[in-house]
């Protein structure tokens, strides 16, 4: 019996936190534009007039994006870091932070995305065919 | 280090650096930039969003490749919450969803990763989710506009967050008040303002001859303007009481009988409207034969 009015006020301030962050997104700038994800949402069958929902889903993949691009960055730290001090110096003056691959598919493994790319590339499309086959 | 990588990374690296969303600006020539289809055309904006957080997240710059890996997770991911969303909407017998629907949607992803409260998470309230509360956070920390200002269309036709949100119902988050007549498809542009066709209307009224009106404005009087009416009836110079339909002057009765010998006296149509029927208050074809009769006699004697 105690608890129902602690859980009740607790659960009123949630409420009024959730309402107030629903009010900041009218004013807010999502980095993804509206439009863009309101073609998405469009496209997937999710039909609703709201703005604020709207960008509570921008947010949302914003978010997730964050963090995977963070964890790749993470690993792309922690890969340079193993690298001796000499080599290192010398990257140091170019700028060291690209968003590759290979960290890329590490970071959305933890994610439940499995990206493999091609060990490699052949020069042209035709460069294995046969000749025959190539002229055509 | 596969060769790949490696002349990926020396093509970036002979350029002079950038930043991110430049890069991709940049090199049109290397890799197909112009959008062909509609989806390509999003899927472009969509890079240059995720091209843009990747850059707030501390890259510099980025492999192409792996720009549009991440991409295409990112609106797979948008996708993927939206069509749960939807999924929970109609399985609730609704087609727009609502906050709720929405905060499934979110929990159904995050929980790979897993979020405080997820293991009571159908139990306990639905507004208090540790994964909205994260999206909350992250809202509040990072802020990082588009790279082009976008003039955001008024869909919901109200632009007061006041005037939006009851603090106390959240549960009509889709429910606000829309200017638009629901009947109305979202697609179509506002109505123009009031203004400009109440004026133009008010012209055309004027410009009108004779008193005549719109059939529109004739509803409109019939319906409530009482007044209207009268002021008619006082423009006109009758005298008017009670508001009613009355005509000003009490018209005189006028009957008529037209019987079969109404041919041979055709000829005497003037001289029936000069002397018999001028001034009389009625006038009855039965009653004139006899005067018709004797002005025949009076009128032979003279010959």
């Amino acid at each position: 019996m105690n608890h129902n009015p602690q859980s009740s006020e607790g659960r009123h301030d949630d409420d009024v936190a959730l309402s107030d962050f629903l009010a900041s997104l009218m004013d807010y700038t999502p980095t993804i534009p509206d439009e863009l994800v309101e073609h998405y949402l469009a496209k997937s069958g999710f039909q609703c007039p709201d703005v604020r929902l709207t960008r509570l889903v921008a947010v949302a993949t914003q978010k997730f994006v964050a963090e995977v691009a963070g964890n790749a960055l993470q690993h792309c730290k922690a890969r340079q870091a193993t690298i001796p001090k000499d080599k290192r110096d010398k990257q140091q003056k170019e700028k060291r932070l690209v968003l590759t691959m290979e960290d890329l598919s590490k970071a959305l493994r933890e994610y439940g995305v499995n990206v493999k790319h091609q060990e490699y590339f052949a020069d042209s499309p035709s460069a294995g065919m046969d000749p025959v086959t190539g002229d055509e | 280090m596969n060769p790949m990588q490696k002349s990926n990374n020396t093509k970036a690296k002979s350029k002079a650096p950038r930043r991110t969303k430049d890069r991709k600006k940049r090199d049109p020539g290397v890799d197909v930039q112009v959008a062909e289809t509609p989806s390509d055309f999003s899927f472009t904006i969509a890079k240059t969003a995720v091209a843009q957080i990747c850059q707030s997240v501390g890259y510099k710059r980025s492999e192409y490749n792996a720009l549009e890996i991440l991409t295409n997770v990112a609106t797979k991911y948008l996708q993927s919450i939206a069509s749960s969303a939807a999924t929970y909407a109609n399985n609730s017998n609704r087609t727009d969803a609502n906050l709720f629907d929405l905060i499934n949607g979110i929990h159904d992803l995050c929980s790979i990763q897993g979020f405080s409260g997820g293991s009571v998470m159908h139990k306990s309230n639905l507004l208090s989710s540790g994964a909205l509360k994260e999206i909350v956070d992250f809202a509040k920390t990072s802020k990082v506009p588009f790279a082009k200002p976008n003039q955001y269309k008024n869909v919901s036709g109200n632009r007061n967050p006041e005037a939006d949100i009851d603090s106390g119902t959240l549960t009509s988050a889709s429910q606000e008040p829309k200017v638009q007549g629901f009947h109305i498809p979202r697609w179509l542009p506002d109505f123009p303002k009031e203004l400009f066709y109440k004026n133009c209307d008010k012209v055309l009224v004027k410009e009108r001859k004779c008193g005549e009106k719109l059939w529109e404005h004739s509803l409109d009087d019939c319906c409530g303007n009482v007044e209207g009416n009268r002021d008619i009836l006082e423009i006109n110079g009758k005298e008017e009481k009670e508001g009613r339909m009355e005509l000003g002057k009490k018209r005189s009765r006028v009957k008529f009988k037209i019987g079969e010998k109404k041919e041979k006296h055709i000829e005497l149509g003037v001289n029936m409207l000069n002397g018999v029927c001028k001034g009389r208050k009625r006038i009855s074809w039965a009653n004139n034969k006899i005067d018709l009769a004797q002005v025949n006699k009076d009128a032979i004697g003279k010959s």
